[in-house]
C-alpha cells in the first residue's frame, strides 16, 4: 500500500512535469522519457486511486499527533526562514511549481510551465478549480498580487532579494500567468515554489490561509500547531487522508520519547539512540536528509589563512569515528560541501581527495610551517549536543597533529551575531539543511555573498558559479556545480563531515512517512493500516 | 570544642551527610594522585558501556570512562559550590547586617535591591555575564555568586533586626562600643546557626544551579567534567543508559543531601 | 494609606531598577532578534521587514524610551518573537505558571505541613531520621531527574497521566488537573521537603521558649502546648518559606517546563532571552517584580493576621 501510493503521486508529479516543457533542448529530452516513464504507471496509480478514496470514506475521524522541535518563526510564510516551519506549512501554501521526493520541480499551481528560448519570459498555465481556504477561488490575480509583492513591484519593499531579477508580471486571462524576467536565470523555476497567497486577505500572520492539502486551525504559542484535511482539494491524488494534524512543540528530547511511549504521540522525530530504544514497538524511518554538517573554518584567521594547515586538518580529521560516536553510524560521510542526496548535481569523484593519514598531515603541517602546531579555538553553538559532541572528538583527533584544541560553547544567538554574521571566530561546527537549488548550497562559499562566514575567496569560484547561475543548458550547468564543489574540497574550505540521518519513529499502524531533500513532513502521504 | 565535635558525631543527620560527602571527597582526592583513565580520552566504538571491571562505572556516549570523569567532575562541582558560598556569605551578610542593623534609608535601599535582584532572572545574568568576560568558571561561579545574594543578606537582615535592641547590644552601646564592634563582635556570632544552614542549603543550590545551566547549554565547557555537565550529557540516554544518567545524579544527590545533613546536624548541635 | 502609597511607591523603584538593568544587559549582550527569529536561512530583505514591522531599526534607547512610555499607558508592547502584544502572552502564560503554583502549593503543604511537624513532635524517636533522610533525598535530586523519573513510573509503565501539554481549565477540572499533577509533583516533592525543614527548625526553637516551659511546669498536656501555642507562632517562618516559594514557582521553572512541554513562565522566559526578545524580557522582568513584591506585601499581611501584634509599618 505504501509503496504503490508513493507511485501514485509520483506519476501524477511526472505527468506534470512532461507538461512543463523546457526551452532547453537537453532538459526537454529527459522530460520525454519522465512522461514515458509515467505512462507506465499511470495504470497502477489509478487502481490506488479509488483505493485511498474509499478509505478517506470511514467515520471515525483519524487524528496524527507529532512533534516539531522549535516554534514556527512567522505564519505568514512569506516572513519566514526556518525550514522548521516550512516543514509543515508547506502542507498549507503551495507554490506555482512545486517538488517531488526526489527534489525535482514539478507543477504546482501551475499545470504548465513555458519557457521562451531567450530564458527571459515564464509563461504558466493556471490550473482551474482551485480554491483558497476560505473559499476564495484561485486565478492568476493572487499571482500577480504574490509576485509583486515577492518582488517588490507593488512600490513596496521586495519580500525576499531572490526575486530581484523579476522585471514585470501580467495575466493576460484567468488562468495565464506571465513572469518577464531582466536577465536569464537557470534557478528562477526554482523560485517558483515561493508560496502563492490570496490578494487582499490582510490576517495571514495570525489565521493563514493558502491553497494546500491542509488547512491550518490553530497555533497556541509554546505548545501545538492544528491542521485540518482540506475536503475538495482539487487534486485527488495528493489528498490529505488524515484529517486532522495536531503538531505539538517539544524541545526535550527525552520528553518526546516518553510521549511516544505513553501513547500521546504518534510521529516523531528522534535521535538516532532514541530510535533503537522505539525500535521494537515503532516503524523507524531512516534517511539522509540533504543536511551539511561543517567543520568551517575561519580563511582569514592566521595559520586557518594556509591552505596546506586546512588541508592538513582534513587529512587529520576521521569523519567515520564522529559518524559513530556522534550519530551511531546513521550519517553519510561527505566529501564537499554537498550531500549526494541531491544525485543529479553530486560530485561523486572526490571521496578519495582526503583519507584520514596523519603522516600526511603532519607533512603538510611541516611545509606550511607549523610543525608545533597552534592554538585554535572552535566555537560551538551549546544547545546543539551533536555539535559540541563533534567538537569533542575532533579537538581529541587534531591534538595528533599538534593542534591544541580548545572548545568555546554559546548560546545560539551569539552564534548567529559573532560567527555566522561577523565571522568572529577560528573554527566552528555546524549544520545546514537542504535546499533544492544547489546554487543555495554552494553559494555560501562565494566571496561576495552577504554570509559567506568561512571568508573563502577565490575568483575562480565566484566566476564559475556565477556562470552557473545562468547557464541555460543543464548538463553544463550540472559539470559547473560539480567543478564548484571540486574547487572548495581541494582548498579545504572546511571539513565536509557529514550528512546525519532524520529519523522519524511512527506508530506500527502509521505508515506513509516519505524523505524529502529538504526538510518536510508531506502530511498527505500518511495513512493508518487497517 | 571537643565536647561539640563528639556530640555532632553522635548526631545521625550529620554522619550520614558527613559519610556521602566523604564518599565524593575521597574520590576527588583520589583523583588528584590517580585516575583509571585519561578524563578525555575517547573510545567511540565501545560507547555507553555498561559498568563492568574494565570500566567500573561504564563509559559515556563519547566512550570515556565515567568514574574518571567523575573524580575529576567533583573537583569543579565542589570549588564552584565552596566559592560560590564564599562569595555569597561575605557579600550578603556585609549588606544584610548594614540593613538589619541601621535600619532606616539603608535598610530601604538595600531591600530594594534586594527585591530587584530576585525579580532578576538568574539565567538572564549569567548569560549577560558570560557574554561580557566570557564563559569561564570564574563567571559561572562570579552569577551564581551574585544569585546567592539575597540568601545570605534576607536571613542576617533579619536576624540584626532581631537583636539591634537586645539587652546585651544597648549594653555595650552603653559602654561605648561601636557599631562595627558591636555588629560584628556580639550579633553575629548569635546568626551563626542560621547561617550554616544557609551555607548548607547554598552549597546545594549552586551545585544545582551548575547543573540547570549546563541544562541550557551555559555550563562550563566541554571537555572538562562537572557534576552538572555530565548530567545534561548524559539526559538525552536517560532511557538507552540508565546508569549514564544516574551516576551523576548520584553524585549530585550526595554532595547536595550530605551537605544539608550536616548542616542540620550542626545546627542542632549548636541549638542545645 | 501611607504605607499602601510606600509600598507602590516602592513596587515602581523595583520595577524602574531591573528595566534599566536589563536594558544595560541588552546593550552589552550579542544577539540580532530579527536573525533568531528567521535562523541562518533568511533573505535580507525578510530582516529589512521584519526589523522594521518591529520597531527593531530604531535605536535601544529609543526603544527602551517607547517601551518606558507605553507602559505608563498599560501597554507593554509587541513582542519580536510572537509578534503578539506582550501582556496577552504573560496573560496566558500566567494562567499555565498560575495554575501549576496552585497545585503544587497545595501539594506542598499537604506534604510538608503534616510530616513537619510529625517529625518535630517525634524527633526523639528513630523513626524520625529515615523519614527526615527521605525528605532530603526529594530536595536533592536535580530536577530534570525528578521529572523524567516521575514521567517514566506514570505515563510510560503504568499509562495513567499524560507527560506533557496543559489543558486549560475551561475544558474541565479533570483534564485541567491531569496534565499538572506530574509538574506540581516534581516541584512539590523539593519544596515540601524544604518546608518539612523550616517548620521543624521552627517547632523546634519555639519549644525552647520560657513561656512553653511555663505552661509545662504548669502542667498543660504536650498535645495542647503544641496545638494551641506552638503551631501559631512557627506559622510566621512557615508563610515566609511559602511566600519565597510562591514567587519561586510563579517566576517559573525553566527545566521543568521544558521536560513537560509546559507553555508557562519559565518557558516563555526561556525563548525570549534565546531570541533576544527585548519587549518580552522587559514585560518579564516588570511581572517577576509585580510578583515578587506581592508575595512580599501578602506575606506581610498575614504576618499581621496571625500576630496582632505585627503591625503594618
Amino acid at each position: 500500500m505504501k509503496k504503490l501510493c508513493v507511485i501514485l503521486t509520483m506519476a501524477m508529479m511526472l505527468t506534470g512535469l512532461a507538461a512543463c516543457s523546457n526551452a532547453g533542448a537537453e532538459s526537454a529530452a529527459t522530460d520525454t522519457v519522465a512522461a514515458t516513464q509515467s505512462v507506465e504507471k499511470e495504470s497502477a496509480a489509478e487502481s490506488t486511486a479509488t483505493e485511498s478514496t474509499a478509505e478517506t470514506e470511514s467515520t471515525e475521524p483519524t487524528v496524527v499527533r507529532m512533534n516539531i522541535s522549535s516554534e514556527p518563526d512567522s505564519l505568514d510564510p512569506w516572513q519566514s526562514a526556518a525550514s522548521d516551519t516550512s516543514a509543515i506549512f508547506d502542507n498549507v501554501f503551495e507554490g506555482l511549481m512545486s517538488y517531488n521526493s526526489e527534489g525535482e520541480i514539478v507543477p504546482g499551481l501551475a499545470e504548465s510551465c513555458d519557457i521562451s528560448e531567450d530564458g527571459l519570459t515564464y509563461t504558466f498555465k493556471l490550473r482551474e478549480n482551485v480554491t483558497f481556504h476560505n473559499g476564495q477561488p484561485f486565478t492568476s490575480k493572487d499571482a500577480v498580487y504574490s509576485y509583486n509583492h515577492l518582488a517588490g513591484l507593488d512600490g513596496e519593499e521586495a519580500v525576499s532579494s531572490k526575486f530581484a531579477g523579476v522585471e514585470s508580471v501580467e495575466a493576460p486571462d484567468d488562468y495565464t500567468f506571465v513572469i518577464h524576467m531582466k536577465e536569464a536565470s537557470a534557478s528562477f523555476l526554482a523560485l517558483t515554489i515561493a508560496d502563492v497567497l490570496p490578494e487582499g486577505y490582510e490576517d495571514q500572520a495570525t489565521s493563514p490561509i493558502g491553497t494546500g492539502p491542509y488547512k491550518f486551525v490553530e497555533y497556541v504559542p509554546g505548545q501545538r500547531v492544528v491542521f485540518e484535511k482540506k475536503n475538495d482539494y482539487y487534486n485527488e491524488e495528493k489528498m490529505g487522508q488524515i484529517d486532522r494534524v495536531e503538531v505539538y512543540i517539544m524541545t526535550d528530547a527525552s520528553a518526546i520519547v516518553s510521549a511516544m511511549m505513553s501513547d500521546q504521540l504518534d510521529l516523531a522525530n528522534v535521535s538516532v539512540e532514541n530510535a533503537q530504544i522505539l525500535g521494537d514497538d515503532f516503524d523507524i524511518y531512516n534517511s539522509p536528509q540533504n543536511m551539511v554538517q561543517i567543520f568551517a573554518l575561519n580563511n582569514t584567521y592566521e595559520p586557518l589563512s594556509n591552505v596546506k594547515v586546512r588541508q592538513a586538518i582534513n587529512y587529520a580529521v576521521n569523519k567515520q569515528e564522529i559518524i559513530q560516536g556522534v550519530f551511531d553510524g546513521y550519517a553519510t560521510e561527505l566529501y564537499s560541501n554537498f550531500s549526494p542526496v541531491m544525485s543529479v548535481y553530486y560530485n561523486d569523484e572526490l571521496s578519495d581527495v582526503y583519507t584520514t593519514d596523519i603522516e600526511k598531515a603532519k607533512s603538510l603541517m611541516e611545509e606550511a610551517g607549523y610543525a608545533d602546531g597552534f592554538d585554535l579555538v572552535i566555537k560551538v553553538p551549546g544547545n546543539y549536543q551533536a555539535h559540541v559532541d563533534t567538537a569533542q572528538i575532533l579537538m581529541a583527533q587534531l591534538s595528533q597533529i599538534n593542534i591544541n584544541v580548545s572548545i568555546e560553547t554559546i548560546e545560539w544567538a551569539t552564534w548567529l551575531e559573532d560567527v555566522y554574521a561577523n565571522a568572529n571566530y577560528q573554527g566552528t561546527v555546524i549544520g545546514f539543511t537542504g535546499k533544492l537549488d544547489p546554487n543555495d548550497v554552494l553559494v555560501r562559499f562565494k566571496s561576495t555573498y552577504a554570509k559567506n562566514f568561512t571568508k573563502y575567496n577565490n575568483p575562480e569560484y565566484d566566476a564559475l558559479i556565477d556562470a552557473a547561475a545562468v547557464e541555460m543548458d543543464d548538463e553544463k550547468r550540472i559539470e559547473m556545480y560539480k567543478e564548484c564543489q571540486k574547487i572548495i574540497t581541494e582548498d579545504a574550505v572546511g571539513v565536509y563531515i557529514c550528512d546525519p540521518n532524520l529519523t522519524m519513529a511512527a506508530k506500527k499502524e502509521l505508515k506513509g512517512y516519505t524523505f524529502y531533500p529538504v526538510t518536510f513532513h508531506d502530511f498527505t502521504k500518511l495513512y493508518y493500516e487497517k | 570544642m571537643k565536647e561539640n565535635w563528639k556530640k555532632l558525631f553522635k548526631t545521625p543527620n550529620f554522619v550520614v551527610g558527613f559519610v556521602m560527602v566523604f564518599i565524593i571527597v575521597f574520590l576527588m582526592m583520589v583523583g588528584f594522585f590517580y585516575l583509571p583513565y585519561d578524563v578525555n580520552a575517547m573510545d567511540v566504538v565501545n560507547k555507553l558501556a555498561k559498568p563492568d571491571n574494565v570500566h567500573l562505572l561504564g563509559t559515556d556516549h563519547l566512550g570515556r570512562d565515567i568514574l574518571s570523569r567523575i573524580m575529576q567532575g567533583a573537583r569543579i562541582s565542589i570549588l564552584i559550590g565552596i566559592l560560590v558560598v564564599i562569595f555569597g556569605l561575605i557579600t550578603g551578610t556585609l549588606v544584610g547586617s548594614v540593613a538589619g542593623y541601621f535600619g532606616g534609608k539603608a535598610d530601604e535601599i538595600i531591600s530594594k535591591l534586594i527585591d530587584t535582584q530576585m525579580a532578576f532572572p538568574g539565567v538572564l545574568l549569567a548569560l549577560m555575564m558570560i557574554a561580557v568576560f566570557g564563559n569561564n568558571l570564574g563567571n559561572i561561579i562570579l552569577a551564581l555568586g551574585i544569585m546567592s545574594i539575597p540568601r545570605f543578606a534576607r536571613i542576617t537582615r533579619s536576624g540584626f533586626m532581631k537583636y539591634r535592641d537586645a539587652e546585651f547590644v544597648r549594653a555595650s552601646r552603653v559602654r561605648g562600643a561601636g557599631d562595627f564592634y558591636i555588629m560584628f563582635f556580639h550579633i553575629l556570632p548569635n546568626i551563626v546557626p542560621d547561617l550554616i544552614v544557609t551555607c548548607s542549603l547554598g552549597f546545594a543550590s549552586a551545585v544545582m544551579s551548575e547543573a540547570g545551566l549546563s541544562y541550557l547549554g551555559l555550563g562550563i565547557q566541554p571537555p572538562t567534567p562537572s557534576f552538572g555537565k555530565m548530567l545534561s550529557e548524559a539526559q538525552n540516554y536517560i532511557l538507552q543508559a540508565p546508569w549514564y544518567v544516574m551516576i551523576p545524579a548520584i553524585a549530585i544527590t550526595f554532595l547536595v543531601m550530605g551537605f544539608n545533613m550536616m548542616g542540620d546536624g550542626i545546627s542542632k548541635v549548636m541549638q542545645h | 494609606m501611607r504605607y499602601y502609597a510606600r509600598r507602590i511607591l516602592g513596587f515602581i523603584v523595583t520595577i524602574f531598577l531591573v528595566s534599566v538593568f536589563t536594558f544595560a544587559i541588552f546593550q552589552i549582550l550579542p544577539g540580532d532578534p530579527a536573525t533568531v527569529i528567521l535562523g541562518v536561512d533568511a533573505d535580507p530583505a525578510q530582516l529589512e521587514a521584519l526589523r522594521a514591522s518591529m520597531g527593531m531599526d530604531k535605536p535601544m534607547v529609543e526603544r527602551y524610551l517607547d517601551w518606558v512610555a507605553g507602559l505608563f499607558q498599560g501597554d507593554m508592547g509587541t513582542s519580536y518573537k510572537y509578534q503578539q502584544p506582550v501582556a496577552q502572552l504573560i496573560q496566558e502564560s500566567f494562567k499555565v505558571t498560575a495554575s501549576l503554583a496552585f497545585v503544587s502549593i497545595i501539594l506542598t503543604v499537604l506534604i510538608g505541613l503534616p510530616v513537619g511537624i510529625w517529625l518535630a513532635k517525634n524527633s526523639r524517636k528513630p523513626v524520625a531520621t529515615p523519614v527526615s533522610m527521605l525528605s532530603q533525598i526529594s530536595l536533592s535530586i536535580p530536577a530534570f531527574c525528578m521529572s523524567i523519573f516521575l514521567i517514566y513510573i506514570f505515563c510510560v509503565k503504568l499509562q495513567i497521566l499524560p507527560s506533557f501539554g496543559y489543558t486549560p481549565l475551561n475544558k474541565g477540572v479533570g483534564k485541567w488537573l491531569k496534565n499538572l499533577i506530574l509538574p506540581s509533583m516534581a516541584i512539590a516533592l523539593g519544596s515540601s521537603a524544604a518546608l518539612i525543614r523550616y517548620i521543624y527548625t521552627s517547632i523546634n526553637a519555639q519549644m525552647k521558649e520560657d513561656y512553653i516551659k511555663t505552661a509545662k511546669s504548669k502542667g498543660v498536656s504536650m498535645t495542647n502546648i503544641l496545638n494551641k501555642h506552638v503551631l501559631r507562632n512557627s506559622l510566621i517562618p512557615v508563610i515566609t518559606i511559602l511566600g519565597m516559594l510562591v514567587s519561586d514557582i510563579l517566576g517559573g521553572s525553566i527545566i521543568i517546563e521544558n521536560v513537560f512541554s509546559f507553555p508557562g513562565i519559565g518557558k516563555l522566559l526561556s525563548v525570549s532571552i534565546s531570541s533576544r526578545d527585548f519587549p518580552l524580557i522587559q514585560g518579564l522582568v516588570v511581572y517577576m517584580a509585580g510578583i515578587v513584591v506581592l508575595c512580599n506585601f501578602l506575606v506581610d499581611m498575614l504576618y499581621s493576621v496571625i500576630d496582632p501584634r505585627i503591625r503594618l509599618k
